[in-house]
């Protein structure tokens, strides 16, 4: 498994009203390049702190132990056995993937560096990060830029769109910022990101405010704009739990469809664990800010070895009978 | 951490208090420190500032002692701007609740009059009416107040509007308390903070407002005020700038202590919503 | 087109009753005052008690309030609002003669104050707990706290008594023959003071709220959003957090109108400015009821216009106003 990021001891404390609060506990983490790993917990199991750790996006005030490695790889090319999708490829049009890291050689990365021109805000200023065990690496560093290399989608999409600007901007400008295009090539490319993202009627989209759309358009959105400038990690924080059911199914189909043709590495975070196994290959059971299980999604669903991850299995079994995934579907 | 240590730890709001209690120290003291009118004339005309011990700020146009006039202003300054705001919470308070309470026509007739009131600027209406009436102290405190009540009437409604649909005051209800006593007695204790919490800004702008009353000429005539003595010491503006610029900066000091006092208190005793 | 027209209709309605409850408000205070306007009349320039009965009757003052106030709601309707005891002349010419003056200072010291305002309070917000930010913060408190007219009398020191840069006061040179684009040179310069003095104090109002606003809108959603996009810093202060802070202070603005108008009085008599705020202070000097009536309706009158034409600003600037659910 070629390792798209490395997390080893990763500790998180928030600093509120003087007291100290444990968010992460010494995680320790593999992401495989292309694959999709979701990560399941309760409130307070750390998981959205684990997504915005490695996202770059914790506040100033949050305390940052061990470390987080990024190595590139060259892109993958097209044709490259992909999952079969249980949905049939329909969108014609496909966005560039864009450009990887791949000039440098695969040189690991503390964190707490951030571009000078990057998008760090008032809040972060200078991680007070420390790294443990000594010297940072000085070397030419792939430093994991929001947008270009990772793009996040948050739970809530009526808040974390900007209601006072058109959607088609809000998508339009991550492309421009990335991929250096002028705003007319961004807003013809955000309009194919509404199509690939199953909105209809992209040309009125564009024009329109967050707050004419529904809550699921407004997350396919989001979607649009995470993917917009062609990250190579997606990562979804509870993407689909502000959304009714049967939306929420549509938005796994896509978000599962969109990573498969991009060749992205999905980090699907979640309280749903069955929400979790239609669509994740790994999984890992989080609970109070520690890992407590990971392994393959067979491996969890059927034969789980914690306690814990029984028990959040055991509380899903629901009224209908039917088995909590299609385990003909699953593939190792 | 108590709340006076919050207090105390925050640097704006000690400096604040600070300028605060010199104002008040001034005003006390007043009366013992400059026995006598202190209109009366002290010394030879326009005499400049740190030339004689007895007259550490000089004298103005006419030969007053400018020390003693500066701390009997802070009275006037002192006693119009807590009158003023407490005159105009006090009514704001009331024609708030009300008319959040009662709603419908009551509402409306009440909001169409804040309306009137907040239509016409304010310092045109106290001018108005401290030249219809008369200037006094009492009159320029009902002046100001008539400007600036309406502020607190909105917050008051806009607070009365969400507290009353809550159980205690459906409780009030259920065992007969009359409606004007649940309004009063239950709904406006629980309406007063954020009312309160523009106390500070309302003070600010009465000491300013009747500032600039008695600088055209509607002060009590009776009375020394900062706004006056600047008004006067305009008429020698170019020779003694001196007698304009010390109330000025009093007025400043003054306002900002008011400020500062005031945004510390609110900090400390407002209640802590959800963490940032 | 049609929300903003709709909105416009009902406001409309609703202002033209505000307008009914200050009309007889005031003319029920300026009633109480004792005496009227024969009364100064007749202290200028002397005269018997016959002389007085006359000038009641032919002023209408004899009859009953009442009457009066029906009279004067009549004449309201034609736009006429009574004759100035003062100038002897129909008070809506006096009022319209002024009232650019006034207008003009206005605008100006909003567009400074506003303008001036919001840019040092982005440049505040852009780094809330910084240095700058502090600093301004405190400044913007100081300046806050400075009586208007005082400060105006300090700018006429330092720069007309002292430095000699401008004029002390008045609008424009008198019985000087210019034209043009000289003539609004000179009234520029002439009023570059009194829309200092006017616009500094409400610049520190404008600061405040845009630093506050921006604090509050960094801790949105949206804002981390943007940041998880790898959007430049300049871009999310400015397209994102400004952006969205801005609309509080607009809003503002209508509500500053009115205050500005009494910010005015003071700031036109220092500087002798021959406007409408100058117009009260003279109206109520010389105890002319009428005129002063007659302003303060004026002054209504504008504050409603301008927060009408404000609202209109808002709707396009905040797409959720008015709007109804477009999308399924």
């Amino acid at each position: 498994m070629t390792a798209l990021a490395t997390i080893r001891d990763l500790t998180v404390t928030y600093r509120r009203d003087g007291s100290e609060v444990a968010a992460l506990k010494s995680v320790s983490l593999d992401i495989a390049a292309g694959e999709r790993l979701a990560i399941i917990g309760e409130s307070g199991s750390g998981k959205s702190t684990l997504a915005l750790a490695i996202a770059g996006l914790l506040p100033a005030s949050a305390r940052i132990g061990g470390r987080i490695d990024w190595f590139s790889h060259p892109p993958p090319r097209l044709g490259t056995k992909a999952p079969p999708s249980v949905l049939p490829d329909i969108s014609p049009a496909r966005g560039e993937i864009g450009s990887f890291a791949d000039s440098s050689p695969s040189a690991p990365l503390a964190i707490g560096e951030g571009r000078d021109e990057g998008a760090i805000s008032p809040l972060a200023g200078e991680m007070s990060g420390r790294t443990e065990g000594g010297a940072k690496d000085r070397q030419p560093k792939i430093v994991p830029l929001g947008g270009r290399d990772i793009g996040f989608v948050f739970q809530d999409p009526s808040a974390s769109l900007d209601p006072v600007m058109t959607i088609g901007k809000q998508i339009a400008e991550v492309a421009r910022t990335h991929l250096g295009l002028t705003w007319a090539q961004a807003y013809a490319k955000a309009k194919n990101l509404l199509e690939r993202v199953r909105l209809p009627d992209p040309d009125s989209a564009l024009r329109a405010f967050p707050h004419q759309l529904s809550g699921g358009q407004k997350q396919r959105v989001a979607i649009a704009a995470a993917i917009a400038a062609g990250p190579k990690l997606l990562i979804a924080d509870e993407a689909t739990s502000a959304l009714d059911t049967i939306v929420q199914a549509e938005i796994v189909a896509l978000i599962r469809h969109l990573v498969a043709e991009d060749g992205m590495t999905l980090l699907f975070i979640s309280h749903d664990i069955a929400l979790a196994a239609e669509l994740a290959e790994r999984i890992a059971v989080f609970r109070y800010g520690q890992l407590v299980e990971l392994g393959t999604t067979a491996q969890i669903i059927n034969a789980s070895s914690q306690a814990y991850t029984r028990a959040l299995l055991d509380a899903h079994i629901g009224l209908d009978t039917k088995p909590l995934l299609n385990r003909a579907e699953l593939h190792a | 951490m108590s709340q006076p240590c919050r207090f105390l730890r925050t640097p704006e709001a000690v400096a604040g208090a600070i300028l605060l209690a010199a104002l008040i120290a001034m005003a006390l003291s007043a009366s013992l420190l400059f026995p006598g009118d202190p209109q009366a004339i002290a010394g030879p005309a326009l005499l400049p500032p740190f030339q004689a011990w007895s007259l550490p700020l000089g004298t103005d146009r006419l030969g007053r002692d400018v020390l003693a006039e500066l701390f009997h202003g802070a009275r006037t300054s002192l006693a119009v701007g807590l009158a003023a705001a407490a005159a105009a919470l006090v009514v704001g308070a009331v024609v708030g609740t009300l008319a959040g309470f009662a709603g419908g026509l009551v509402d409306e007739v009440l909001m169409r009059i804040t309306d009137a009131f907040q239509t016409v600027p304010s310092f045109l209406l106290a001018l108005a009416f401290v030249s219809v009436v008369g200037p006094s102290l009492g009159i320029v405190v009902i002046a100001i107040a008539l400007g600036t009540w309406t502020g607190p009437a909105r917050v008051a409604r806009a607070e009365v509007l969400s507290i009353r649909e809550r159980d205690y005051v459906a409780g009030a209800r259920v065992i007969g308390m009359h409606p004007l006593a649940i309004a009063f007695r239950e709904v406006l204790p629980n309406a007063l903070p954020p009312v309160l919490a523009m106390s500070s800004v309302i003070v600010a702008a009465a000491i300013l407002t009747e500032a600039a009353l008695s600088f055209l000429g509607l002060g009590d005539p009776n009375r020394v005020t900062w706004g006056g003595m600047i008004a006067e010491g305009r008429t020698v503006l170019r020779t003694a700038p001196f007698l304009s610029i010390v109330p000025g900066i009093a007025l400043v000091l003054t306002v900002l202590g008011v400020y500062l006092a005031g945004e510390g208190i609110v900090e400390t005793t407002a209640v802590r919503r959800g963490l940032s | 087109m049609t929300r903003a027209l709709t909105l416009l209709r009902r406001r409309l309605v609703g202002s033209v009753f505000v307008l009914l409850i200050v009309v007889v408000g005031t003319f029920l205070l300026l009633e109480a005052a004792p005496g009227d306007a024969v009364d100064a009349y007749i202290v200028s320039t002397g005269g018997d008690a016959g002389m007085i009965e006359l000038l009641r009757h032919r002023w209408g003052l004899d009859q009953s309030e009442l009457t009066r106030l029906a009279n004067y709601l009549w004449a309201l309707l034609h736009f006429d609002l009574g004759q100035s005891v003062t100038f002897s002349r129909p008070i809506r010419d006096v009022i319209l003669e002024r009232l650019p003056n006034t207008l003009l200072l206005m605008v100006s010291a909003t567009a400074l104050s506003f303008g001036l305002g919001s840019a040092l309070g982005i440049y505040a917000g852009a780094r809330p707990g910084s240095f700058r930010d502090r600093f301004l913060s405190i400044g913007s408190l100081a300046l806050y706290a400075v009586p208007g007219f005082w400060l105006g009398l300090v700018l006429i020191v330092v720069f007309a008594v002292d430095l000699r840069w401008l004029p002390i006061g008045g609008i424009e040179t008198l019985a000087s023959d210019k034209t043009g684009l000289d003539r609004a040179a000179d009234i520029a310069v002439h009023l570059a003071l009194p829309v200092a003095a006017l616009g500094f104090i409400y610049l520190a109002l404008y600061l405040r709220m845009m630093r506050a606003g921006m604090a509050e809108v960094w801790r949105e959603d949206f804002v981390l959003a943007a940041r998880a996009k790898g959007l430049s810093r300049r871009r999310i202060v400015l397209a994102h957090v400004a952006r969205n802070a801005l609309l509080p202070l607009v809003t503002m603005l209508g509500l500053q109108s009115a205050q500005m108008l009494g910010g005015s009085v003071v700031i036109e008599s220092v500087f002798s400015v021959p406007g409408l705020g100058r117009l009260a202070q003279e109206a109520v000097a010389s105890r002319d009821t009428p005129l002063l009536l007659g302003i303060i309706l004026t002054s209504a009158v504008l504050v409603i216009v301008i927060n009408l034409l404000v609202d209109i600003a808002y709707a396009f600037l905040d797409p959720r106003v008015g709007a109804s659910e477009t999308g399924t």
